[in-house]
């Protein structure tokens, strides 16, 4: 009997993943589809950074941003230039591949640079809705996920391929990951994250797509965190792809 | 009303019929009950202070304490640090918990060697003989001695900070969940659980175990009076039917209205019950008097309602006065007690007249002795009424001097009353509650919350260092107090930052001296993963909050310092300061009902002599008399202030009503005796004799009505609640008083004004 009902369930997996198997497969659009949050590749960027409390009050910034990202690791360097109080405050991420990760934090008004603890970060960006991983663009999804197509949905007005992203061990930082991606561009415009217990974390969306170098870049991205009902929102003002001279990442530029 | 009684008596099977179907319709509701003894349901949703501290939540979340605090011999034994541990674990783990806050997570902020590193107060818990001592040097050197641990090591706290929209059935069921867990973690430590949820919890499970204890109380001691009164089984249960229905009718009402019980509702039962039963024993009385001089039942039933009829009325309309009275009481359960008891007197009247005789006309008569016209016993009841009332008519100079100078007497004690509002103090000395409380004072430094917010009026203001001084200097100040204690703003969390940056420099434990320092501390602050300032700055920066423990006071210490930190705010940021502070929290909202207990007192107490005087001398057709049937009032109100003065017993939520109470109740004695010394004279008495023979028949019905009122309040002596119990040993008291009062003072005025008659005649 119970070898009866196996095959019978088997059988049934058979039918249902080849009606399922449409083309392209969730792995198909995962491979093609460039995902780019505004500090991933190599460029600068002028953003505005809003972050609101659950009651909706925002507090905003202004800021400069430089990124690297070669084989030998990546950089990041913010400068602050509003509001007033905070303008000149800089920030230095280095993450060589082969050593240990660095952040430092320079106060004008105090003038001294004081190195922060990457572990003391609470994971969190700056205190904003992202974690550093996803402000980078850092989602690791070929390793730590399996990836399965659903049903085909509209979202922000364009047709989309959504996908289901299941975590595959302990390692991926969430247990589960639903993506729509415009079918026409080949780029995410929501992402949602789920933890256990399939409780919805935060959610990402990504719009005003513009292309910058032949790429398109989302010029306005929401992190909404659906547990603590804060969000942050990244505005570009401008982005550039070229390439950002070594120097900029360096303690003594921090200082300068 | 005769067609009336005739149609009941026609047609008794529907009357009851009608009365069992809407006691069945109240009776469905009662499951449905709630309960509500939170403090701040006792004020009108738009008070001032109210909005206020509502403003205060929305900025910064609850202003509420929570506090678990662990006693034991040594907090620092392996033992005793795994059981704080694990216990704030399980607490952390509860629904309903937004945050723990422990001598283990507390946040530290030092200076280290990635420059500052602000983390909790240790990562795991110490176990070694070497992380324990350094985890003791930690927590006693930082800002949390003192406040999460004692500086002897001999007590730690826990500070719960719980979700503000776990309300009503769901917080309480939270409180049931911490209590659980609280009770699997005592011994041989003592764990002392504070806060005003769980006072409010443990509140309302005191006030549903005084309804079941002290209901069933009342019933079977009034039951035991009946029996006393009427000498039947009959007696007892017609009675008791028809207040217990009127009960089930009024409390159905007030579900049905959505109204929970309160501190202060929770007494309505058995005062209905208590007061309801007179008019069933009067017609009972009568109808067996009756039923004595040969009648047969129906005609012995007509010729009772014909007589008892109009007295049953007027003796409700007064009650339900004096309730109805309190509406203009400033406290709002106060208001829905005063009217809510005040439909039950006139439910329980309206059933007298209706359902009484229905069932008096089914039932077989009760057999009673033929009159042998008994001689009246010369009893010492009746010597004492005769003693009265020869005092009122011999010597009523004498009699006018003594209660002139007992109202002096007592007048002068009123003037030491005291107030409270501390729902805390409304329970025993020997209640957990009390004693938690107590301890967590002795060593924790205060068990409620007050908080100074301080608005700047713009954007970022808090960022500004002369801002950020004048926090130091209110908390400088609030600490200053003995009864103060553990101030905190934003500027503590600035000036670690601070030293930390200097690289833990003691003489860096100071305010930067720029707006830009301060903002770029706070930014590294943020991004460090600091977290905690929501609860002490808005998120625009435009206003910071001052928090600090506060001792329970006594009624008048309390309003001392809360008009002192007000007083201190005041003068500080005047007119002239761009800056504004006021004072909000518990001990705020405390101190306004305390102020409107006095104004709820006088305007119930005017309201009621009013109303009371208005329906007296109309049904009396006389001004003069209703003024009389007052004049023993006013002498009881004012004796019983009298005594709560010399016995130190305080003006609460749930004192402030005997005056409206007494009143109402009281008057009835007054209406009785006059009522009956009118018929003494119509039927051609002198004055002095018609006096005699009131005092000898309307007299011993006083005292009896008296005695069986009193018998019912004192059950509310066994109140979980000093408040309640200390209200039903006092309207006792009034009751004796007014009573004997009417005795005395009545036969008093009423010669005075016969002999003025007769000077005039």
């Amino acid at each position: 009997m119970k070898r009866v009902f196996l095959l019978a369930l088997t059988l049934l997996l058979a039918v249902s993943s080849t009606v399922c198997a449409q083309s392209p497969t969730g792995q198909e659009i995962l491979d093609e589809l460039s995902f780019r949050t505004i500090l991933s590749g190599s460029g600068s960027a002028e953003l505005t950074m809003i972050t609101e409390n659950a009651k909706g009050a925002q507090r905003s910034y202004s800021l400069r941003v430089y990124v690297k990202m070669d084989d030998e690791g990546d950089a990041q360097f913010l400068e602050y230039l509003a509001p007033a109080d905070v303008r000149g405050t800089k920030f230095l991420s280095l993450n060589p591949k082969d050593g240990e990760s660095q952040m430092w934090l320079y106060m004008p008004a105090l003038g001294r640079e004081r190195r922060i603890a990457a572990h003391m970060t609470g994971d969190s960006f700056m205190g904003t809705d992202f974690t550093y991983d996803e402000i980078g663009g850092n989602f690791d999804y070929e390793d730590n996920y399996a990836v399965q197509r659903l049903q085909d949905q509209a979202e922000q007005g364009v047709d989309c391929y959504v996908l289901e992203l299941t975590a595959k061990g302990s390692e991926a930082p969430y247990h589960k990951v639903r993506m729509w991606v415009w079918k026409e561009q080949m780029v995410p415009v929501k992402i949602e994250f789920y933890t256990s217990g399939d409780a919805l974390s935060k959610t990402l969306t990504l719009s005003d797509f513009k292309p910058v170098a032949g790429e398109l870049i989302p010029h306005h991205v929401i992190m909404a965190n659906n547990a603590q009902g804060t969000r942050t929102i990244l505005e570009l003002a401008a982005v550039s792809q070229e390439e950002v001279d070594a120097e900029i990442f360096t303690l003594r530029n921090l200082r300068r | 009303m005769q067609r009336w009684f005739k149609l009941v008596l026609d047609h008794p099977w529907a009357v009851i019929a009608v009365a069992v179907l809407i006691t069945v319709i109240s009776g469905s509701l009662l499951p449905h009950i709630t309960f509500n003894a939170s403090i701040d349901a006792m004020i009108p949703e738009d008070d001032p202070v109210l909005v206020e501290l509502m403003e205060v939540v929305e900025d910064f979340g609850t202003q509420d304490l929570f506090l678990i605090a662990v006693q034991g011999e040594d907090v620092f034994s392996p033992a005793t640090l795994r059981k704080i541990h694990d216990l704030a674990a399980a607490l952390a783990a509860l629904p309903g918990v937004v945050e723990v806050q422990s001598p283990f997570n507390a946040q530290k902020v030092e200076s280290g060697f990635f420059g500052i590193e602000i983390a909790p107060m240790t990562s795991e818990l110490p176990q070694s003989p070497e992380t324990i001592a350094q985890f003791k040097a930690d927590i006693l050197g930082s800002p949390y001695a003192g406040r999460l641990v004692t500086l002897d090591g001999r007590g730690a706290a826990l500070f719960l900070e719980l979700d503000s929209l776990v309300m009503g059935p769901e917080r309480n069921e939270l409180m049931a969940q911490v209590e659980a867990i609280v009770e699997g973690y005592r011994g041989p430590e003592q764990i002392h659980v504070v806060g005003d949820a769980y006072i409010l919890y443990y509140t309302e499970q005191a006030m549903k175990e005084d309804l079941v204890k002290l209901v069933p109380f009342v019933v079977v001691i009034i039951g035991a009076v009946l029996y006393a009164t009427l000498r039947s089984v009959l007696g007892i249960i017609i009675p008791l039917v028809t207040v217990g229905m009127s009960v089930i009718w009024t409390v159905g009402l007030m579900i049905w209205r959505g109204i929970p019980v309160s501190m202060i509702s929770m007494v309505m039962p058995v005062i209905l019950v208590t007061i309801g039963i007179a008019s069933s024993i009067h017609i009972l009385n009568k109808y067996q008097e009756g039923l004595a001089r040969g009648l047969a039942k129906r005609e012995a039933l007509e010729e009772t309602f014909a007589a008892i009829t109009s007295p049953v009325a007027m003796a409700a309309l007064t009650t339900a006065a004096g309730f109805a009275s309190l509406i203009t009481a400033f406290v709002h359960p106060i208001r829905e007690f005063g009217v809510l008891t005040a439909i039950g007197v006139m439910l329980a009247m309206a059933l007298s007249l209706s359902l009484v005789p229905a069932l008096l006309i089914l039932v077989r008569e009760p057999r009673v002795r033929l009159a042998e016209d008994t001689p009246e016993k010369e009893g010492p009841l009746s010597c004492l009424l005769q003693a009265f009332v020869t005092w009122a008519v011999a010597r009523p100079k004498q009699l006018t001097a003594v209660v002139v100078v007992l109202l002096v007497v007592f007048a002068l004690g009123a003037g030491l009353i005291t107030l409270e509002s501390n729902i805390v103090n409304y329970f025993g000395a020997s209640s957990p509650v009390r004693q938690a409380t107590t301890v967590i004072e002795e060593v924790f430094g205060g068990s409620m919350q007050i908080s100074v917010v301080l608005d700047t009026g713009e954007e970022d203001g808090v960022k500004d260092p002369e801002v950020l001084q004048e926090l130091v200097a209110i908390q400088e100040y609030l600490d200053s107090w003995d009864t103060i204690n553990h101030a905190t703003s934003i500027a503590d969390v600035i000036r670690e930052l601070n030293q930390a940056l200097w690289d833990g420099d003691p003489q860096a434990y100071t305010i930067p001296d720029s707006r830009e320092a301060v903002a770029q501390q706070l930014l590294l602050f943020t991004m460090q993963g600091g977290s905690g300032i929501d609860s002490l700055v808005t998120y625009d920066y435009s206003k910071a909050l001052v928090t600090a423990q506060m001792k329970t006071l006594d009624a008048e210490q309390m309003a001392h310092v809360i008009g002192e930190v007000e007083n201190f705010l005041a003068t500080r940021y005047n007119g002239s300061s761009k800056l504004k502070a006021h004072l909000s929290g518990t001990p705020k909202v405390m101190q306004r009902l305390m102020n409107r207990y006095v104004q709820t007192q006088v305007s119930s107490l005017i309201s009621s002599s009013i109303m009371v005087g208005v329906i007296v001398s109309l049904l009396m057709r006389s001004v003069s008399l209703g003024l009389f049937s007052m004049i023993p009032l006013i002498f009881t109100v004012v004796v019983n202030f009298g005594i709560m003065g010399f016995a130190g017993l305080p003006l609460d939520a749930v004192t402030s009503m005997i005056s409206s109470v007494a009143i109402g109740i009281g008057v009835d004695y007054a209406v009785h005796y006059i009522s009956r010394y009118r018929w003494e004279l119509e039927r051609g008495q002198d004055s002095a004799v018609a006096l005699r023979l009131t005092s000898r028949s309307a007299g011993r019905a006083i005292i009896y009505n008296a005695l069986a009122l009193v018998v019912g309040f004192l059950v509310l002596v066994f109140s979980h609640f000093r408040a309640i119990a200390v209200f039903g040993l006092l309207i006792s008291a009034a009751m004796i008083v007014s009573s004997l009062a009417a005795l005395l003072v009545i036969p008093l005025l009423l010669n005075y004004s016969a002999q003025r008659q007769l000077r005039k005649g």
